[in-house]
C-alpha cells in the first residue's frame, strides 16, 4: 500500500477515535484532557513527516523547494505550540483556561509567518507560470464573500475583544492576532482550492487539494477557538479540536501525495 | 483523439495525466499562441520554446528537476 492511502486510513482511524472520545467522554475528564492535549501532537507530527518528506524528495534548492520549506517550517512550529500546550497541561497542570498566553501560543504565533509565505510564494509562482488563472468572476466573488467574512469578522469579534476593558494588551494581542493571522492564511488557501479546481482530476494538483484543505479546516477551528476562547467557553473536549486534527491530517495526506506524485515521473 | 495535429496531440498525452484534459488544453493553447501559432499549425521548430514555457509552469508543482524531465518529453517528440 502507497504511503499516502496508509496514512489515509490512519487519519480515518484517529478521527473516529477523537470523536468516539469527544461523544462519550470515556475515561472521564482527565483521559479526555490527556486524549485532546496528545491527539493534535500525533496529528501534527504526521504533517510534520509528510511535509519533510515532500520537502525532500524535491532535488533542487529553488523555489518551489523554499516554498515547502515554509510550510514543513509553519507546521514545525505549530508542532511546538501543540507539544507544549499538552505537556504544561498534563504534565505540568498549568490550567489553561486561566494562563494565556502561554509559551504554546507564541509557537503557534511564530508559525504563521511561514506557513503564509509558503502559501503566498505558491500562489506567486502560478501566476507568473503562464498557465491559465482562472475565470476573473470568480475570483471577484471569492473577493467579496472575503469582504464579507471579514467585516462579520471585525464586527462579531474584533471589535469585542478590543473594547473589552477585562482582558490586558497581551491578551488582547493574542486573540486579535490568532483570527487576523488566519484570514492571511485562508486568502491563499481558498485561491489554491479554485486554482487547483481548474486541474480536474490531473495528478499535479492533488497534493494542493489536502494541503489548502487542511489550512480552511485549521483556520476556521482557530477563530471558532479565538470566540470561545475569549468568552472562556473553550475548554477540554470541545469539537473544534476535530478540525484542527483533520487540518493536520490533510495537510499530512497532501504532503505524502506531493512526494509520491516526484517519484512518479 | 483531441487534435488533428499529431504534435499538438502527443504534447496532450503527455501533460493531461499532470494537469487534467481541461488544463492540458488550456495551457496548451495558451502557449501555442505565445508562438502565434496555433495547436493545428504547431510544427517540430517550435517545441523547444514551448518545451521551456511550458517547464516554467510545472516547475510551481514538480520543482526544478521533474518539470525539466516532462520539459525534455516534450522538447524530443518526434
Amino acid at each position: 500500500m502507497k504511503k499516502s492511502k496508509t496514512v489515509f486510513v490512519f487519519s480515518l482511524i484517529l478521527i473516529f477515535f477523537n470523536l468516539l472520545f469527544y461523544s462519550f467522554q470515556i475515561g472521564g475528564e482527565n483521559i479526555l484532557t490527556i486524549v485532546s492535549d496528545f491527539l493534535p501532537v500525533i496529528c501534527s507530527i504526521i504533517a510534520c513527516i509528510g511535509l519533510n518528506t515532500a520537502f525532500r524528495s524535491f532535488k533542487t534548492f529553488d523555489y518551489t523547494k523554499i516554498s515547502w520549506l515554509m510550510l514543513l517550517l509553519g507546521i514545525v512550529l505549530f508542532f511546538g505550540g501543540e507539544s507544549t500546550y499538552a505537556v504544561l497541561e498534563v504534565i505540568f497542570e498549568v490550567d489553561m483556561n486561566e494562563t494565556f498566553p502561554t509559551l504554546a501560543d507564541y509557537f503557534w504565533l511564530a508559525g504563521y509567518l511561514p506557513l503564509f509565505i509558503g502559501l503566498a510564494m505558491t500562489i506567486y509562482a502560478y501566476k507568473r507560470s503562464g498557465f491559465p488563472f482562472g475565470n476573473v468572476k470568480m475570483y471577484s466573488l471569492i473577493s467579496a464573500i472575503f469582504v464579507i467574512i471579514t467585516g462579520g469578522l471585525i464586527y462579531l469579534l474584533l471589535i469585542p475583544i478590543i473594547q473589552d476593558t477585562e482582558t490586558s494588551f497581551l491578551e488582547k494581542f493574542v486573540y486579535l492576532f490568532y483570527p487576523i493571522g488566519d484570514l492571511f492564511l485562508i486568502i491563499p488557501a481558498v485561491f489554491m482550492i479554485y486554482i487547483t479546481s481548474l486541474f480536474g482530476k490531473g495528478s499535479i494538483s492533488r497534493p494542493w487539494k489536502y494541503i489548502a484543505a487542511g489550512f480552511i479546516s485549521m483556520t476556521i477551528a482557530d477563530i471558532l477557538y479565538s470566540y470561545l476562547s475569549w468568552l472562556d467557553m473553550y475548554g477540554a473536549g470541545n469539537f473544534i479540536d476535530v478540525a484542527w486534527n483533520i487540518g493536520y491530517l490533510l495537510i499530512g495526506i497532501g504532503a505524502f501525495y506531493q512526494k509520491e506524485l516526484i517519484e512518479s515521473l | 483523439m483531441t487534435y488533428n495535429n499529431p504534435i499538438a496531440e502527443r504534447i496532450y498525452v503527455l501533460l493531461q495525466p499532470l494537469i487534467g484534459p481541461t488544463m492540458a488544453r488550456g495551457s496548451l493553447k495558451v502557449q501555442v499562441e505565445k508562438l502565434g501559432v496555433s495547436e493545428e499549425t504547431l510544427s517540430k521548430k517550435f517545441l523547444p520554446e514551448l518545451a521551456a514555457n511550458i517547464e516554467k509552469g510545472l516547475r510551481v508543482f514538480l520543482g526544478t528537476d521533474k518539470a525539466r524531465e516532462v520539459s525534455s518529453n516534450i522538447k524530443n517528440i518526434t
